[in-house]
């Protein structure tokens, strides 16, 4: 059983969580829950009050672009994608908590997973 | 196998949740994923349905996406949830009795303050009512719905618990003085009384569910 996440904590990195993903292939609102979860072992889930917000707003921002195609299974999905200006922003961002992480490993011996 | 577009559509549509129709479409996709993921795990047909449409709250996520793609600020979001309903049930708890007294001058001298005093009680949850309905319709939730039915009761009271001291120190009123405990007494009495006729205006707008959504889940941070 993962050790739980304080939810402000992973709040403030679902920008980074969700334009990483996009970063290296286009994925649908349900898969991009689904490998957030799995890759973190379950330590971090969206619901769905949670997920399409943060997905609208930031495709809002111009950071995601979604348009619907069918997927594997033939079914309509709306897939989205990195845009040039998300990308722009994902550089920073990765920056950010990398900076985040080895300030706290500074303060506290707390290191990146 | 339901539509899922069409059952989305409608269970948002009985919340209040006014979600335009991309965006069903897409969530509709979604719990179709869900469940058939819950199928693979084991699940009854039936039994992953229910449980996929138990886990959303149709409110706080019509409000999310409202707020996400109209860029509505929070502060307006919770002037419309909160603020806007308290102050009108405030209002028509001011206005309503001064109208009725007004409009029934006859009939209320006839029956005498008991009369008043029983014509009031009986608007508490009309008033209630109010400022509930305003909250819900905003957007708001069970705890905003709450506040605003009781909003008035809760002005009344402090009220009451600063004109006391007021009564006592500032204008060394001789019958505070020497009635103290009954002056409380009948404040928090009438106020109490206030709140139990708020209440009941107010409940029936507070058996939503979906508070499933929000549950944590243990080991697990839920954005």
């Amino acid at each position: 059983m993962p050790k739980p996440v304080n939810s402000k904590i992973a709040r403030g990195s679902t920008e980074l969580a969700i334009l990483a993903l996009l970063d290296k292939q286009s994925l649908y609102g349900f898969e991009i829950a689904r490998r957030i979860e799995d890759q973190t072992a379950g330590a971090l889930r969206f619901t769905l009050a949670s997920l399409y917000p943060m997905l609208y707003e930031l495709e809002h921002r111009g950071w995601v672009k979604g348009q619907w195609a069918s997927n594997r299974a033939g079914r309509d999905r709306r897939y989205y994608t990195l845009t040039g200006k998300g990308r722009k922003r994902l550089a920073p961002l990765r920056r950010e908590w990398r900076f985040f992480f080895q300030a706290l490993n500074r303060l506290a011996g707390v290191t990146r997973a | 196998m339901p539509d899922w577009s069409e059952l989305v559509g409608k269970l948002s549509r009985q919340h209040g949740a006014r979600l335009p129709h991309e965006v069903v479409k897409e969530l509709a996709a979604h719990l179709e994923d869900s469940m058939e993921k819950m199928r693979l795990e084991g699940l009854a047909e039936a039994e992953a349905i229910t449980s996929v449409l138990d886990s959303v709250d149709w409110r706080r996520l019509d409000r999310a996406i409202r707020r996400s793609r109209d860029g509505w600020r929070s502060i307006n979001d919770r002037t419309m949830r909160l603020w806007i309903p308290a102050m009108s049930a405030l209002l028509a708890a001011t206005l309503l009795p001064m109208i009725f007294l007004r409009a029934g001058s006859a009939w209320f001298a006839a029956a005498g303050p008991a009369g008043v005093s029983l014509a009031w009680l009986a608007l508490q949850p009309l008033i209630g009512a109010l400022g509930a309905h305003l909250s819900r319709r905003g957007g708001g939730l069970r705890s905003d719905r709450l506040l605003a039915g009781l909003f008035p009761s809760m002005v009344m009271l402090a009220l009451g618990l600063l004109l006391v001291p007021v009564m006592l120190f500032m204008e060394k009123n001789a019958w505070a003085s020497a009635h103290l405990l009954r002056a409380l007494l009948s404040g928090v009495g009438w106020s109490a009384a206030a709140t139990a006729g708020l209440l009941a205006g107010t409940l029936p707008f507070l058996g939503i569910k979906g508070l499933e959504a929000r549950r944590a889940t243990p080991g697990a941070a839920r954005w």
